[in-house]
């Protein structure tokens, strides 16, 4: 495993603006390449976490470093997010390699051209986990799985170095849970990555996660290193 | 009158140049609303469209009041409207729908009382309201096509991020692609386009023109690509139907291809490759 801080969050706090204390006082280092799973109750700040990480939402005091720095858009291309629901119109007219290319458009910027080699490189990876015979099918006729796995493909194809993951596997079958977690599984082994899974259930933490962090109520309880 | 009678009077239109301008405001109208209503459609904000129309068309008549370029006023009161409609939603903290409904309401109140004080101005103030393509002038004719090339350039150099703002403006945020820019930018390009077809198609009606054609277009395709193009050829198609129509039967321009877009959704209904989707 690499040395060094991948995200260092310190005495972060976030209060809704009704007063509500959704985080309170975190400290949580995690190393380059550490697979690290979160777990808690819904409202325990899950969620909350991984959006003040990648800087969807501020953190009303405390710092978040990312590779010892604090967040900017040029740190966030470093980071792939997949949220926990997908907010797109079900008929929306975009297919599973336009997704994937957005990944790209991440990485190389927004007046990047897509080359030859983007395209092969988009087929290897959507060969990898196992949708390259739905490359052309538009995103709204695909089921949960098959979603979550175009997901996972975008945030590789944006070659990101830490991976935020929230409840990829909620609302999937049993079987469609299996493949993601192999996925993962094969990603984490494979690709130099840091990885930030938020899961519901405790039974589906893939089994090369080495740190486990319970929140409850905003705050962290138990920080369980494997 | 005859059929024959009115077809002769149909075409004396061709002897005079305004019915050539406004045939070729009807293209240059259609094509810009067909681009920016693919973006209201699949940004899923077409209630900001209709809000920034009626505030285009306020500001409009707040310039003939005021006695400056009621395009620019309206430029501007579409601008300023755009804008304020998230920090008005985060302050009251309510859903943006409740701040669009402000504005559109605002907009209506601010339209009427100006109208109500330049009651000798009244002719002017419908034509922004109707619109009327065949008052059209040469200057109407350049700065649309000029808006029209820089919708084009748009909709190619940022194809790739305007995809991805598609899919999701979170997640475009959160792998550092500058949504909020690229969305100012949308926006005020789509304020830029409203304001200039007040004149053609009207405040009330030019939401139909840049809604329905992209909303037909919709129905028929999976490809964006496809999308803009369909949506301006039905834009552009319902213009010159439009005014042709009401040339021959003499009635409001504006109306009759609102009219005509509507039918043409309706038709892409019968034929959408949507309807068999899973939900």
């Amino acid at each position: 495993m690499e040395t060094g801080n991948a995200i260092s969050l310190s005495n972060i706090n976030l209060i809704a603006t009704n007063n509500r204390c959704i985080l309170k006082n975190i400290n949580l280092d995690i190393k380059k390449g550490e697979f690290v799973s979160i777990i808690g109750h819904n409202g325990a700040g899950k969620t909350s976490l991984l959006k003040l990480i990648n800087g969807l939402i501020n953190p009303t005091s405390g710092t978040i470093k990312i590779f010892t720095k604090n967040i900017n858009n040029d740190l966030k291309k470093h980071i792939g997010y997949i949220p926990q629901t997908n907010f797109f119109e079900n008929n929306i007219p975009i297919n599973v390699r336009q997704t994937i290319e957005i990944g790209l458009t991440a990485k190389n910027g927004i007046f990047s051209k897509i080359s030859y080699s983007d395209k092969l490189f988009v087929e290897d990876i959507a060969k990898k986990i196992g949708i390259f015979n739905l490359l052309d099918t538009p995103i709204g006729k695909l089921s949960g799985g098959q979603m979550q796995k175009v997901s996972v493909a975008r945030v590789l194809a944006q070659e990101a170095k830490i991976l935020l993951l929230d409840e990829p596997l909620s609302n999937l079958d049993t079987n469609s849970q299996q493949d993601v977690i192999e996925i993962l599984e094969h990603i984490y082994k494979q690709e130099n990555v840091t990885i930030l899974l938020v899961i519901h259930n405790q039974k589906l933490i893939p089994k090369c996660c080495n740190k486990t962090v319970t929140l409850e109520n905003g705050e962290i309880k138990i920080i369980d290193e494997h | 009158m005859s059929i024959i009678n009115k077809m002769n009077e149909f075409l004396d239109f061709f002897n005079y140049a305004f019915f050539y301008r406004a045939l070729i405001m009807s293209v240059l109208a259609g094509l810009s609303c067909g681009i920016i209503g693919v973006w209201f459609i699949l940004l899923n904000i077409p209630f900001i469209g209709v809000a920034i129309a009626h505030c285009a068309f306020a500001g409009a008549v707040m310039g003939l009041f005021l006695g400056i370029n009621p395009i620019l006023s309206g430029f501007v009161l579409c601008v300023i409207a755009s804008v304020i409609i998230d920090p008005i939603s985060q302050k009251a903290k309510v859903h943006n729908n409740i701040s669009i409904n402000l504005l559109f309401s605002l907009s209506i109140g601010i339209a009427f009382i100006f109208a109500g004080l330049l009651k000798e101005r009244l002719h002017d103030i419908f034509a922004f309201f109707w619109g009327n393509l065949l008052i059209s002038s040469q200057t109407d004719i350049l700065l649309n096509f000029i808006i029209c090339i820089l919708l084009v350039l748009f909709a190619i150099f940022f194809h790739k991020a305007v995809i991805a703002l598609f899919f999701s403006r979170e997640i475009s945020k959160a792998c550092g692609i500058p949504e909020n820019f690229i969305f100012l930018l949308l926006i005020l390009l789509s304020c830029a386009t409203i304001s200039l077809n007040l004149k053609s198609i009207g405040g009330l009606l030019i939401y139909s023109l840049i809604s329905l054609p992209a909303a037909s277009a919709y129905q028929l395709t999976n490809n964006i690509k496809s999308m803009y193009f369909l949506s301006s050829l039905f834009a552009v198609a319902s213009c010159i139907c439009g005014l042709i129509i009401s040339t021959f039967v003499h009635l409001p321009a504006g109306a009759t291809i609102v009219l005509v877009s509507c039918m043409a959704f309706i038709i892409s209904l019968i034929f959408s490759k949507k309807k068999n989707y899973k939900k």
